[in-house]
């Protein structure tokens, strides 16, 4: 951990930018691929980049008589990953787009490098999905809804019902899976949803809106199952939610579109780790100065409006060396706050810039 | 993933070829539908008249059974072309039309009332494999009370018969096939498009039986106004009367219409069946 967060502070410093580094992770639409791509490990580990996107977008474009997307470019990677958005951003169109229920109008879309429109059958080998409304047939038992799914998804008869089984009761529904679907509890059918998502054990999995209608234990279990799956490392994760509460928690990476638009894109690991030592200060005096001082003393150190700055410090600084520079150049600290920025404030700042 | 363990892993086992897709659909389907123990029961009334068609031909060519019963040997029935077209496939096509009628509107309709299809077609799975997986029930349960025991008949006969009847007569089982495919894929495709666009089972089934039967009424109201052969052209009854005796080299007895033109009416219906099973057939409604 400690040495992941100098590994960042050096990027920093080579980049010789102003911006913190949580800033530098969020990335606006309109640039360029090359620099949306990153690593959403953020450790530093060098063989995730090497991995193909989890998905990829090129100027894609999706028309229902009106644009609903418009021109995405974006090169997406993490574990799991939140689509975040207000209603009718196109959360749900850009899910049924990767999933090849949508044809793009113009542009393309891939996932781990596959493209959805021409190698769809390749695509859909690899993907579970968990829609957001109900789904299901009815009639079925529980575990032969899932054997069915299973077998659709490529599993043998036998191989399909030892997963059914097996899903089941990771889910927590082992009790309940010779009972008929339609008597399920609305909780119940969302793991059922999930259940059926993940029994052929996609590498990568579409959940829309997956706390939907849950009460709080459910959520929480929910929520839980989302972070084991994410955990085992063998399954990324694409999450549609409009619960940012639900996206921290268990996302790495998130995606905010707004009026079909990518509004930001940023990586919430490396927002958390930045989160401890990140100062918000008002200052007064020379101020050029002090920003120097900050530096040479190995603070990340970004400059939001004349008076205010947003300082990262380093390891070995405490805040006590902070106040000994401001004394030393004669620098007024007006105001000093830890400022945890978190979803809510990026995902309010994407709505308020976009 | 064993179940004492409660841990997520992934599959590392076998994933089977795309082609088997629509044979799970198919198997998934079949079972449900002899869950029902009315259908099972009426899918084994089906076979009583093939059956009774063989002791007539066994007693065609038994004669002391045909002295024990008394029966005078001029009213035998003559085991030809015409006694296979209209003694065993008409009757049995209109049994098929009841079995569609009763299994074809329940196959797809709730997969759409319950937002099932875009759990099917996000899998390895495309609508072209849903639909004929569907259509494969109705294509078997059809085929095993149409043409296949049409067979079974046509093979007893030429085995009790002479040798030389079933070479003389080889259109016979290829017209008790066509003809069988024709109205079992049509009404198929019929019953799925109604299906698809009527969500209601019991709904679904009455526009079913509705369109089939309307169709005929108006055919006949067009002739008894026009007169000719015109409104044979709109109606399923004369159609499949046409076809089959067209393909049996047999007079038909309701129309004087051309073959060509009973052809042409199944698959226009087919294709249009087909274009609007094709516009409802996906993950998820577009509402512009």
């Amino acid at each position: 951990m400690e040495s992941d967060r100098l590994k960042q502070a050096e990027n920093i410093d080579e980049v010789g930018s102003e911006v913190s580094s949580h800033e530098k992770n969020k990335h606006v639409a309109e640039t360029n691929t090359d620099k949306v791509a990153f690593n959403p490990s953020a450790s530093g580990n060098t063989d995730s980049v090497t991995e193909p996107a989890v998905f990829e977008l090129q100027n894609l474009s999706v028309n229902f008589g009106r644009p609903i997307l418009d021109k995405l470019t974006a090169n997406v990677r993490g574990n799991c990953i939140g689509l975040l958005g207000p209603n009718g951003a196109g959360k749900t169109t850009l899910l049924n787009t990767l999933l090849g229920f949508n044809r793009p109008s113009s542009g393309s879309a891939s996932i781990f490098g596959y493209d959805v429109s021409s190698q769809s059958d390749s695509v859909r080998h690899m993907v579970g999905y968990m829609p957001e409304r109900d789904a299901f047939i009815t009639g079925m038992t529980g575990i032969r809804f899932v054997r069915l799914m299973g077998e659709l998804s490529g599993l043998s008869p036998s191989d399909a019902l030892e997963r059914a089984h097996e899903v089941f009761f990771y889910v927590g529904l082992g009790e309940a899976r010779y009972r008929k679907i339609d008597t399920y509890s609305l909780g119940m059918k969302q793991l059922v949803k999930l259940a059926q998502a993940i029994v052929h054990g996609p590498k990568l999995l579409f959940l829309d809106e997956p706390t939907n209608g849950l009460d709080p234990p459910a959520r929480t279990r929910m929520l839980q199952l989302i972070r084991e799956i994410r955990d085992a490392g063998e399954t990324k994760i694409i999450m549609a939610s409009h619960l940012l509460k639900d996206v921290e928690e268990c996302c790495d990476e998130a995606l905010v579109l707004k009026q079909g638009k990518i509004a930001i894109y940023c990586n919430l690991e490396e927002e958390r780790r930045s989160d401890r030592k990140f100062l918000l200060m008002h200052v007064r005096g020379d101020r050029d100065r002090f920003v120097s001082a900050l530096r040479s003393l190995g603070c990340d150190v970004a400059l939001t409006n004349r008076r205010r700055l947003k300082v990262i410090l380093a390891q070995q600084i405490e805040i006590r060396d902070v106040y000994m520079a401001a004394e030393q150049l004669q620098v007024q600290i007006r105001s000093l706050d830890y400022k945890r920025d978190s979803l809510e404030d990026i995902f309010l700042r994407a709505m308020e810039d976009a | 993933m064993a179940i004492f363990q409660h841990a997520y892993q992934g599959f590392h086992g076998q994933i089977s070829s795309t082609l088997r897709q629509p044979w799970v659909i198919f198997r998934y389907a079949l079972a449900d539908v002899f869950s029902s123990k009315l259908f099972t029961a009426f899918f084994v009334l089906c076979f009583i008249p093939p059956l009774v068609m063989m002791c007539m031909i066994y007693m065609n060519y038994n004669l002391e059974m045909l002295s024990l019963l008394n029966l005078p040997l001029d009213k035998l029935i003559t085991v030809d072309a015409n006694f296979f077209a209209h003694w065993m496939q008409i009757p049995q096509m209109w049994l098929v039309f009841t079995l569609v009628m009763f299994v074809g509107p329940a196959l797809i309709s709730p997969d759409i009332s319950n937002n099932a299809l875009p759990l099917y077609l996000s899998r390895p799975i495309n609508k072209t494999n849903y639909v004929f997986g569907k259509l494969l029930v109705l294509l078997v349960l059809g085929s095993l009370i149409t043409w296949i025991p049409a067979w079974l008949l046509i093979l007893f006969h030429a085995n009790l018969g002479d040798q030389p009847w079933l070479l003389n007569n080889l259109h016979i089982p290829l017209a008790s096939v066509v003809s069988s495919l024709i109205w079992i894929i049509c009404l198929s495709m019929l019953s799925l498009a109604v299906s698809a666009w009527v969500k209601w089972k019991a709904l679904a089934r009455l526009f079913f039986f509705g369109f089939v039967w309307l169709s005929s009424a108006l055919g006949a109201a067009i002739e008894n106004i026009y007169g000719g052969w015109k409104g044979s052209t709109v109606s399923f009854i004369d159609s499949l009367d046409v076809m089959v005796s067209g393909l049996y080299g047999v007079t038909s007895s309701s129309s004087s219409m051309p073959s060509t033109a009973s052809y042409l009416f199944f698959i226009t219906v087919t294709v249009l069946a087909t274009v609007l099973l094709a516009r409802k057939i996906r993950a998820f409604e577009v509402n512009l």
